[in-house]
This record gives C-alpha cells, structure tokens and sequence, in this order.
C-alpha cells in the first residue's frame, strides 16, 4: 500500500532528534509572557521560575500536571492564546471519557493537519466528529467524504447501510466497535467487498477487535490513528511496516507536540517500554489556540521494546485506552480492561462471541461505593453455566466470582464479578456505571 | 385547480431558466432530464415550455439509474433525500457544489454582526462542510455540533458568546429553554430553523430574529418563512402551485437541479406574501 500523503510524512520520514529543551523553554516563555491570556501565569506564576526554564527535562518534570478541570473551570476567552478573529472554530472533546467535555479554539483550517487519508481512498464514510474539517483534506486527496452518526438503534444501521449503499464507499473512518456493528449489514446488502481501507479513531481497538475487522471486512488495509481532542488532532499513525503488518501499533508525532511518559497513579516519570504508562501533552509551537502544558490526557500507552527499524525510525506504541475507563480501579489494585475481555475470549468453549462488560458501583451497607463488574454473554450452544464462567475469569485477576457484594468482602476480594445472561435492549445506566467493552458479530 | 405564479416569471428569470435548460439538456455528467428536454431549443424557452414538461416526481429522482450530479463529482459534495433516520428504504442522494455557500447564513451574518455561529442538526443531513465554509469566508469563529447534544449547544453559548444557531425547530426550543433558566436567551441574535417543506412544524418563540427555511432536501432550501407557514421562495427557485401540489425549478445551475420538480400537497393559499403549502403525508 503505498502511502504518499499530504501530512503523513510525520509517521513515515526520518525525524531528527529535536532540541526539547530549547523548545519548552520557548513555549513556556511565550505562555508566561504573553499579553493574551493569564492562564499560566496564574497557574504557574507564584512557582517563581527563571527566565530560561527549564534548565533540564528533571527540572521540567517538577512542573505541576495540568488537568482537564483546570481548564475547564476558567472562562473560555480568558483561556484563549490567540486573538479572536483569529479563532476560526470550535470543537468540544467527545466524552467518550465520561469527564465532562471541554469546548476548545481552533485557528482556520490548515494550522492544524488534517486526519490523513491513505492514497487509493476514494469514497470514505466518516463516523466521527469534525469530519467537516477533513473533508477538505480528504478532496485535496481527491477523495469524497460523507459523513454519518454513530448509529443507536437497528434503524440508524439500516439508515447507514441505505447510505453506503448509494454512495459506494472503499474506505470507513470511525470507532472499531462500530464498524464491527455494521459489517453484517454491510455484508447483506453487497456493499461490504468494496470496502478495503479502514481508518480507525475515537476509541482503543482491542486485539479481538482487530481479529474481528480482519475477518469480517476480508484483511483490509487497517490505518490505527491515535488523536487528541484537546490538542492537535491526530498525532499517532503507522508507517508502512506497521500496515504491513496490518497491526495497531502507532508512532507519535513530535512535530507539534511532546509527549511524556508518567506512572498513572504517582505522575512521576516512567518508561513506557517497561510498564503502561500515562501520557502528558506539551505543545511545541507558540500558534496554538490553547497550548498545553503537561497536560494529563488520561491515555495509556506501551512502547516496543525495539525501535521500529522503519525509515522514520523510533518507537511504536501500544494503546491500552484510557486510564478513567479502560482500567477497573479497586483498593487493592488495577485490571486492565483489555486483560479481562481476553479473559472471557478464553471461555470460547461456551461463551458466544455477543458479549459486554459493564462496570457499576453501588452503595453497599456501610453506604459506601464499591465496584462490581458485570460481564452479559450469551452462550455458545445450548445453556451456559454462568457460574463456571464467572469462577474461570474470576481465578486470573483474584476478584471474586460472586453475586453479591457482602460475600466478597467477607472473603477478602474487593472487587466481585457477576456473570448474567445477555440481553440486547435499552438500559437505563445508573449515575455510577460504565460499559468496558462490547463485543458483537 | 387553476394554475397560478406564486410571482410573475419576468424576463430576466425566464434568461435565467433558458441557461439552466441549457445545462441540463445533454448534460454530460447526469441523463436524468434527458428525455424530457428532448426537441427543446434552451435557446427559446419560456414558462410555457416549462409548463408543457412532464414534472418531474421524487420517486423519479429516486429511481434514476445513474447520477443526478450534474457537475463532476469532484466538484460536488452529496446530500442525502431523508430527514429522517427511519426512512432508509426511501433514501438516495442528490448534491450542491462544493464551494456552494449558505445564502441566508452569509446574510444573516453581515446583517447582525455575527460574532460565533453553531449548527447543531443530523449529522447525516452532511450540512457542516457548507456552513463551516460559509463561516470561514465570513470570517465567523464556528462550531458544528450535533442535534443530540443540547447542553452543550447551551454551553457553547454561554461560555464562547454564540450569536447564531442553525438548527431545527424542536432543538431550538430545548436550547433556549436552557438559555432562559440561565439568563441568558438574548445572547442568540439570529435562529436559523431548518423545517421540511410542507411538513406542518411548531416554531417556538425565540428571542431575536427567527428565519424558518423550508428545505425540500436536507440542505437544499427553496425559501424562507417569518411564521413557518408562508413560504416565500428563495430566489434560486421558481415555485409554482401545481394541481395537486407543487412543483419547484432551479433559475441557477445546481449540482442537482429541479426541473419542475412535483411536491404533492395541498397549496392552502398563494399570494405576494407567502404561499402556504402542505405536503402529504405531513404529520
């Protein structure tokens, strides 16, 4: 697959090792000084900082996280770096998060580079937000967009396929657990083969996932973009090896961002070749409406243990979703979301392949909230002995494979795992739940 | 039922009807008027060879095998038939060109001195590049947001100062119901409402200047109304009451023009101010 695109040569060409330090010290003096906005030095200011900080990355790692909060709770234009006529649009983050979504600036189309759509693209149906931005980017491309929600009910999918079908598309832009959705509909109404090129975005594509697109969509090209709302976009993309591989692996951009590695618990620096690590954001130019500054993104990335050995050389990453809502935090420790539908993807014996994980914390008698996941599976052939299920998952990650909560206090397992029966309908979701993942054919 | 001009079809639109006869008569990119334009000199064209032309239904377009783009397809963007997701079967796409701007937005926006604009409507009606566009060349700060989130569309509003919301008439009035338990419901100088033609819809009272568009396609508007009855026709269009209906034709050169195209309804009443129209079906 030959990828020759607008934009695209921050994943494939050769980058040289920039100077960091010169350059936080140039964003960093420009947000302390700027007439725009006080923002950071009311945040920083009282630090008392020299001119020419930071002198060293040990240094620059003292400097306090940023938090999507902190921002939030300052007034819009107060938070603005750029004049207003400068400021050409406005997007808000997706709260696929479930923190509350931040409406950030954005300058006139072009500052910031558009998603990159791989050469061959013709006709590409996005599911995501801001796809009007690409749109221009994709007809520099000579591709055509057309853009589509994601589809909540069966009569948004059929809306979807009538669309598909009319239009043609060679390519999807959106969520893999969507696409995976609509890939049967696809396939009744003939439109599926024409399909060679997936791009995917808004959320983590799990292994399973990944093995799910391959089958279903007949080893398609599979573009794993890695993006940021609050900053530039998309800054994660694969060079031709990874594709080659079709794998999800991605590099990182450094061109308009720095991008630290940080335990997620402590914050403290952390080698993301050895452990998962949480990524904090710095922008690198002085232009951006909103630059950061060690802003905790919530992600969680792996990087390879070798370089790429591509010609763009570095490391690759492994996304691991986000450290709110793709990890299951108790008092005695973490499980990793993904570790856990791997889990259940071992009971192929007798759990189908239509399954979700649900997380709900309830009040329990002493009124405090403690966590509980729910896994709803449907069974492979015949009946299912949910129990068994529930006890085979439940060894792996020393939960307990209980009902009720009061049992597994009282055997010393903080976290019970309940295992039901899957039903396919509207839920009205309690204020303290989430879905961890879903998984349908 | 006798036939009436909604407005009398003067010399300058009957040239302007001649050049668009001209463009679709073999039309290289799209065949769908072919037929019928056939024996037509574009040259001498008049409302009489108009009204001698079979109209053109829906379902035609709809059933056409091939393009109705008249541009190439590059210079195009497409729009969908369907407002509404449950209407999948019925589905097919028409277009505008892809420099095509929103006349009323573009107006709407040196008129009041617009300072941030939103549109929160479907996503699937595909009108974001186009008001994104429109926004840009007006040099207008703007978001595209999408019709479910209403909160955010209040808090867009209240934390950036937006003064114009293109959106439907239901989204309208849960946003400035939000506005008002804030305080703030005079901060939108400009509604923009998008209804279906003919589709008989509340328009809520808003605070400041409300323009209702009647759309026959999403995004495709024929005109504009102050109370969302009277229909006063855009002019790009030239609507005329039909028997059993209406029908509407392009006096520009569309990516997908109408040529007498046949909306059936009932014409309630038809005069300078507005005409009042029904469509069947509406609900």
């Amino acid at each position: 697959m030959h990828i020759g695109l607008y934009w695209f040569r921050m994943f494939t060409v050769p980058v040289e090792s920039p100077d960091m330090l010169a350059r936080l010290r140039e964003i960093f003096s420009f947000v302390m000084s700027t007439e725009q906005s006080d923002f950071y030095r009311n945040r920083f200011g009282y630090l008392g900082f020299s001119n020419d900080f930071p002198h060293s990355l040990e240094e620059w790692n003292k400097l306090p996280v940023l938090e999507r909060n902190d921002i939030v709770s300052v007034p819009f234009w107060d938070r603005t770096f750029v004049p207003r006529s400068q400021v050409m649009c406005f997007r808000h983050t997706s709260g696929t998060s479930g923190r509350k979504p931040l409406i950030t600036p954005r300058r006139a189309f072009g500052d910031y580079a558009a998603a990159p759509t791989l050469a061959g693209v013709k006709r590409q149906i996005s599911f995501l937000y801001g796809w009007y931005i690409s749109e221009k980017a994709r007809r520099i491309n000579g591709a055509i967009v057309m853009n589509c929600y994601y589809p909540e009910s069966v009569e948004d999918c059929k809306y979807v396929t009538a669309l598909a079908k009319r239009f043609r598309p060679d390519s999807l832009l959106g969520y893999p657990s969507l696409l995976i959705l609509l890939a049967p509909y696809f396939k009744e109404a003939g439109i599926l083969k024409d399909i060679r090129i997936l791009e995917l975005n808004g959320e983590r594509c799990s292994e399973t996932q990944r093995e799910a697109l391959m089958r279903l969509y007949n080893n398609p090209t599979v573009f794993n973009q890695f993006s940021s709302s609050e900053s530039a976009g998309v800054y994660g993309g694969p060079c031709t090896k990874i594709l080659e591989r079709s794998s999800l692996d991605f590099h990182l951009s450094g061109e308009y961002l720095m991008t630290e590695f940080v335990d997620p618990e402590t914050l403290l620096p952390a080698d993301p070749r050895i452990e998962t690590c949480e990524t904090l954001q710095t922008s690198l130019t002085t232009d951006q409406p909103l630059p950061l500054i060690r802003y905790r993104t919530g992600d969680l990335l792996e990087a390879s243990k070798e370089e790429c050995g591509c010609e763009r050389g570095g490391y690759t990453f492994t996304s691991h979703g986000r450290a709110d809502s793709d990890r299951v935090k108790f008092l005695d420790g973490v499980i990793a979301v993904g570790k856990l539908e791997e889990a259940l993807a071992g009971c192929k014996d007798s759990v189908g392949i239509d399954y979700e994980a649900h997380y709900y914390e309830e009040a329990c008698e002493d009124g405090v909230l403690r966590g509980r996941i729910v896994l709803h599976v449907a069974p492979k052939d015949g009946g299912i002995d949910l129990m068994s299920v529930a006890h085979r998952i439940a060894e792996r990650f020393m939960i307990s494979a209980i009902l009720s909560y009061k049992e597994a206090v009282e055997h010393r397992f903080l976290l019970p795992l309940t295992v039901v029966p899957l039903k396919r309908k509207a839920r009205s979701f309690a204020p303290k739940h989430k879905r961890l993942f879903r998984h349908s054919p | 039922m006798e036939k009436q001009s909604l407005h009398s079809f003067d010399e300058a639109q009957e040239k302007r009807l001649r050049k668009v006869f001209t463009y679709v008569k073999d039309n290289p990119y799209s065949s769908v008027y072919r037929d019928r334009l056939h024996g037509v000199d574009p040259g001498t064209a008049s409302t009489e060879t108009l009204d001698a032309l079979r109209p053109v239904t829906i379902e035609d377009l709809r059933s056409h095998e091939g393009t109705l783009l008249h541009v190439p397809e590059e210079q195009a963007r497409y729009l969908v038939s369907e407002f509404d997701n449950d209407e999948a079967e019925s589905l097919f796409l028409v277009g505008e060109r892809n420099d095509e701007r929103w006349t009323s937005l573009d107006a709407s926006i040196r008129e009041h001195d617009i300072k941030a604009a939103v549109i929160a409507v479907s996503r699937n009606w595909q009108l974001g590049a186009r008001f994104y566009e429109t926004c840009r060349a007006c040099e207008v700060p703007c978001a595209v947001f999408s019709h479910r989130d209403v909160p955010y569309i209040a808090r867009l509003i209240e934390e950036v100062g937006v003064d114009l919301v293109i959106t439907t008439p239901e989204v309208a009035r849960a946003v400035n119901a939000i506005l008002v338990e804030k305080g703030i419901e005079r901060v939108v100088k400009v509604w923009i409402l998008i209804v279906e033609l003919g589709v008989r819809t509340d328009i809520p009272e808003l605070p400041g200047a409300t323009i209702v568009e009647h759309h026959v396609f999403p995004g495709i508007s024929v005109g504009t109304s102050a109370d969302g009855i009277h229909l006063v026709p855009s002019d790009e269009y030239f609507i005329q009451p039909e028997p059993g209906g209406l029908s509407v034709t392009s006096l520009e050169k569309h990516a997908v023009p109408f040529i007498r195209l046949f909306v059936a309804g009932s014409v309630r009443s038809s005069s300078g101010s507005g005409i009042s129209f029904e469509a069947h079906n509406s609900e």
